[in-house]
């Protein structure tokens, strides 16, 4: 608090009364503004995610292109070019290219997950949305909803008492007769595992859209002689396009660097990359390669958001549902 | 000292937007004033002025000699009802009625003893207890009023508070809060869309358009003698035609076309200027010729409205409508017959707006 | 089409779901329980290798008896514990940044980067850069890179529980209670927080049960003082099935069926 005497002497001192004024009003102004109080709610939020989340993935791009230890060994692309298995390519004499066939194996494996996860959501959104008694219907909802948030660990091995040789399928099998099948450690495991721990990804967004459908439109069609089928075709599919397009590019985006499911159910054939990139941490201890390979899982997971995106994909309606610790 | 709420030359902008520009009113201590006008006039961004959300770009706002203008809102002796009722759904309905003697450290005790006359007063003993969602939108209301009245504000702000509640409810907290008002002797800002509302409660009522301050006066001011198009047209149903002012000797008359109404002369306005008069249907007379102004035309459509009907009549290419009271619905007119209308001289208002 | 087939089809819409949607609806609830309701049958039946139909409370037993069990299971308790609360804590400040404060610039970029890309981005690269990183530091692996790997885990869900109820809050509440005289502590106190209360309560409860199940990132920075429970029955059934795991496995979704239940109860 200043008297009338103190801004008297303001000018007479020499000071710039005007600026010194000027200055602190505006810090003081600028201490009760919104842009503050988002600086300093956002501010520390963000360097603390720089540090212990931006820094550690970037420090994976930094090894990738290191001989040796980062910074102290020579600059080098040769782990990219192992992944690429660059010198059978270059000799012309098609090697066997390990790691890209192991990738796109990996990627083919997502496709397939995809559109079984999509094909599974259909009927069961579209009960949800359409036809679930109101008052069952919260809880049906969050029926899908509490596995999704529960140890996707425990939800994955607990296929390995189905799908085993002596197990629950196969002894249903062979009660009826019916020879053994090779569900699992191959994959088939593979698949049923990730189409399972995934499926709420796809299933979720989808009610959403269903839960939004107008049901006149489906009496509409009906009422206009459009049969079952044609009133999927025409007003159902397009209408929950857009949730199970979201959906499914979460899903293949998650699938594309499972770990946990093929490692456990998917023995050699249902092997995916991921699992390849954990080798050279876990046991081979070459930083330098496993660095260069996750750069390359993570190239391929933004490169399919943002193809996505550009498609015109609303990644929105898959974000924020996602649980289960995937 | 007296604590009349002035209102000086303010002005709010928000970015390039100005929602208030340059509005100045004055309510004595104990009046009820209404800020009237369509959605987007500034009315709102005004109240939120007077209670302090909002900081005026320029100009002041105080009560009595205190200037509030750059007061938080917790500190200004004013009390709002939000149009949302804006109750604390995590809070009982005693908890919500004491919540402002609690701020002011109000010991418990007292604070009971007032919530329950507060809640007497606005119909609703012994609820203290009851949830916010028990209650019905009438209850919430009355609930959201007691809330802000408790703390004894020198001046209740009201802000489309009955906007909520379907058409008889509102109809009778009109009254009962024009009751409660005379009743407390407290100042009431009122703001509404509702020009019947505002007719039907204020001492006063300020119409804003665009920011500005359209007109100001007591109701009947403001529906008998609307000075701008804006205001004859917004408050109640009228007749508008346009016209030009055009002064004769002693008297003076506003041509619409084919047709000479006559005016009272009004010295502010030039021979030749282009203006609009307003006619209230409720003024216009069909098949009477005595005294005032008659004007010959051919009756066009009949609009039976139970209690009353409305009679369009064509004088000379323009349309008036005529409304009257239906006593027997034989008396109507038809449609397609010659009629005479007729009014007083004074219901022409010439607007210049 | 048959006009009787177009009246056949209305009437079957009328009637509600076909024979065909429901039995589908039904096999996915199957689907999406049977493999929690075998774990459950395998805790209970005696059989080592394979159902075998007897009653047992042998693996139970057995479980309770076993310190590294009981031990991971603690650990994992305390590190979800401490992870709630610091990401809580850090969600709300985030979620009103967010949400309702301005920043100097365009907040949509910032957004993206606090939550978008950590929900995008697989996890096992994540907790892969985590140990890369905090054995550069010199830190090694256990509870603190655990603890840190988690709460950046779960941080972008919880901010998005939290901020989905900034968003909603009804601002005249705050401004209510300041017209009746409450400073902005006290409002945020006696309004805002409480209004908030199941938004926030949810976000913890998320936390705690991402945290508790969370495998990928600890399985990469726990170390051997420091294993939490889903390590410990990762090494379990990697090596060969020890019915014990089943029992441990019922307490795990027990612990987080409920939590989940209950946040996504409070997050409607």
């Amino acid at each position: 608090m200043s008297s009338p005497d103190d801004v008297s002497t303001g000018p007479l001192s020499g000071e710039p009364s005007h600026g010194r004024g000027g200055v602190r009003d505006r810090l003081l102004e600028w201490s009760d503004s919104e842009v503050f109080k988002g600086s300093v709610s956002l501010g520390p939020v963000l360097a603390l995610l720089t540090v212990f989340y931006a820094i550690p993935v970037a420090l994976l791009l930094v090894y990738s292109v290191f001989a040796g230890d980062a910074f102290e060994s020579p600059l080098t692309l040769e782990h990219f070019a192992r992944f690429a298995d660059l010198s059978a390519v270059l000799s012309l004499s098609w090697g066997d290219l390990p790691y890209i066939r192991l990738l796109a194996r990996s990627l083919g494996i997502a496709v397939v997950v995809t559109v079984i996860s999509l094909a599974i959501s259909y009927p069961i959104t579209y009960y949800l949305g359409q036809h679930a008694p109101d008052r069952w219907k919260v809880l049906l909802v969050m029926l899908v909803i509490i596995p999704f948030w529960t140890s996707y660990l425990i939800r994955t091995y607990a296929w390995i008492p189905i799908l085993s040789s002596n197990g629950f399928i196969n002894s249903a099998l062979g009660f009826l007769g019916l020879p053994a099948l090779p569900l699992l450690n191959n994959y088939v495991g593979t698949i049923v595992g990730l189409v399972y721990v995934f499926v709420p990804f796809t299933i979720l967004p989808m009610y959403a859209s269903m839960d939004g459908l107008d049901s006149h439109l489906i009496e509409a069609a009906r009422d206009l002689g459009a049969s079952r089928w044609r009133v999927f075709r025409e007003v159902i599919f397009p209408l929950t396009l857009p949730g199970a397009l979201a959906g499914g590019l979460f899903v293949f985006i998650k699938c594309a660097a499972a770990y946990v499911t093929p490692a456990l159910l998917g023995g050699t054939s249902g092997r995916m990359f991921a699992q390849v990139i954990e080798t050279q941490f876990g046991s081979a201890f070459n930083w330098n390669f496993g660095a260069a390979l996750s750069v390359i899982l993570v190239v391929v997971v933004l490169g399919s958001l943002y193809v996505a995106v550009r498609l015109g994909v609303d990644v929105k309606r898959g974000r924020g549902l996602g649980g289960g610790g995937l | 000292m007296t604590s009349d709420l002035h209102v000086e030359n303010v002005t709010k902008d928000f970015g390039d937007v100005r929602a208030v520009d340059d509005v100045s009113f004055t309510v004595e201590e104990g009046k009820f004033l209404t800020l009237l006008g369509p959605s987007g006039c500034g009315k709102t961004t005004t109240l939120r002025m007077i209670a302090g959300f909002e900081t005026p770009t320029e100009g002041q706002v105080r009560l009595g000699d205190r200037d509030v203008t750059d007061e938080e809102p917790y500190r200004r002796p004013t009390s709002m009802v939000f149009q949302s009722y804006a109750l604390f759904p995590h809070k009982t309905v005693g908890e919500n009625v004491g919540f402002g003697l609690k701020m002011r450290e109000v010991p418990a005790e007292e604070r009971a003893e007032r919530v329950g006359e507060m809640l007497e007063l606005v119909e609703l003993p012994g609820t203290e207890d009851r949830a916010i969602d028990e209650l019905s939108g009438g209850q919430q209301q009355r609930i959201a009023l007691a809330r802000a009245l408790i703390t004894e504000p020198e001046v209740l702000l009201l802000d489309e508070p009955l906007g909520a509640l379907d058409l008889k409810l509102r109809k009778n907290m009109q009254v009962e809060l024009k009751n409660l008002q005379e009743e407390l002797g407290i100042t009431f800002v009122y703001v509404t869309h509702d020009q019947e509302e505002a007719l039907t409660m204020s001492d006063e009522i300020v119409v804003l358009n665009d920011g500005e301050i359209e007109q100001r006066g007591t109701p009947t001011e403001i529906y008998e003698n609307p000075r701008t198009r804006f205001v004859a047209d917004f408050i109640g149903d009228t007749n508008l035609l346009d016209g030009t002012y055009v002064r004769n000797g002693d008297g003076a008359a506003v041509r619409c076309g084919a047709v000479e109404l006559p005016v009272s002369p009004i010295d502010s306005i030039a021979d030749g200027t282009d203006v609009s008069v307003s006619i209230r249907p409720e003024k216009i007379r069909i098949g009477e010729t005595a005294g005032g102004v008659s004007v010959d035309g051919e009756v066009v459509d009949v609009i039976y409205q139970g209690n009353i009907a409305k009679v369009h009549v064509d004088v000379g290419g323009a349309r008036l409508v005529s409304e009257r009271q239906v006593v027997d619905s034989i008396d109507l007119p038809a449609a397609g017959s010659a009629c005479t209308i007729n009014w007083d001289r004074e219901h022409t208002d010439v607007l210049t707006g | 089409m048959s006009v009787a087939d177009g009246i056949r089809d209305r009437l079957g819409s009328e009637d509600g779901p076909s024979p065909g949607l429901t039995a589908a609806t039904a096999l996915t609830y199957l689907f999406l329980y049977g493999p929690i309701l075998v774990v459950v049958l395998m805790s209970f039946d005696a059989g080592r290798y394979g159902l075998r139909g007897e009653l047992t409370f042998e693996w139970y037993a057995n479980m309770a008896g076993r310190s590294d069990l009981i031990d991971a299971l603690l650990l994992s308790v305390q590190i979800g514990l401490v992870v709630m609360v610091v990401s809580t804590v850090l969600a709300v400040v985030a979620a009103f940044g967010l949400a309702r404060f301005e920043w100097p610039r365009r907040k949509g970029p910032i957004a993206t980067y606090l939550v978008f890309v950590p929900l995008t981005l697989p996890i096992i690269i994540y907790g892969i850069g985590l140990f890369v990183f905090f054995t550069e530091l010199g830190v090694g692996r256990g509870f603190v890179p655990i603890v840190v790997g988690h709460v950046m885990y779960t941080f972008p869900f919880a901010t998005l529980v939290v901020a989905a109820g900034v968003i909603d809050l009804d601002r005249t509440l705050e401004e209510a209670a300041m017209d009746l005289g409450a400073d902005p502590v006290t409002t945020f106190r006696e309004v805002t927080l409480p209004a908030l209360a199941p938004n926030v309560l949810a976000a913890a409860l998320f936390s705690f049960t991402l945290s508790f199940d969370e495998f990928l990132i600890s399985f990469f920075v726990s170390g051997a003082g420091a294993i939490p429970l889903p390590v410990r029955i990762w090494g379990m059934v990697r090596a060969d099935i020890e019915p014990e795991v089943y029992a441990i496995s019922v307490v795990v979704l027990i612990i987080s069926i409920t939590i989940a239940g209950l946040a996504t109860r409070l997050r409607r």
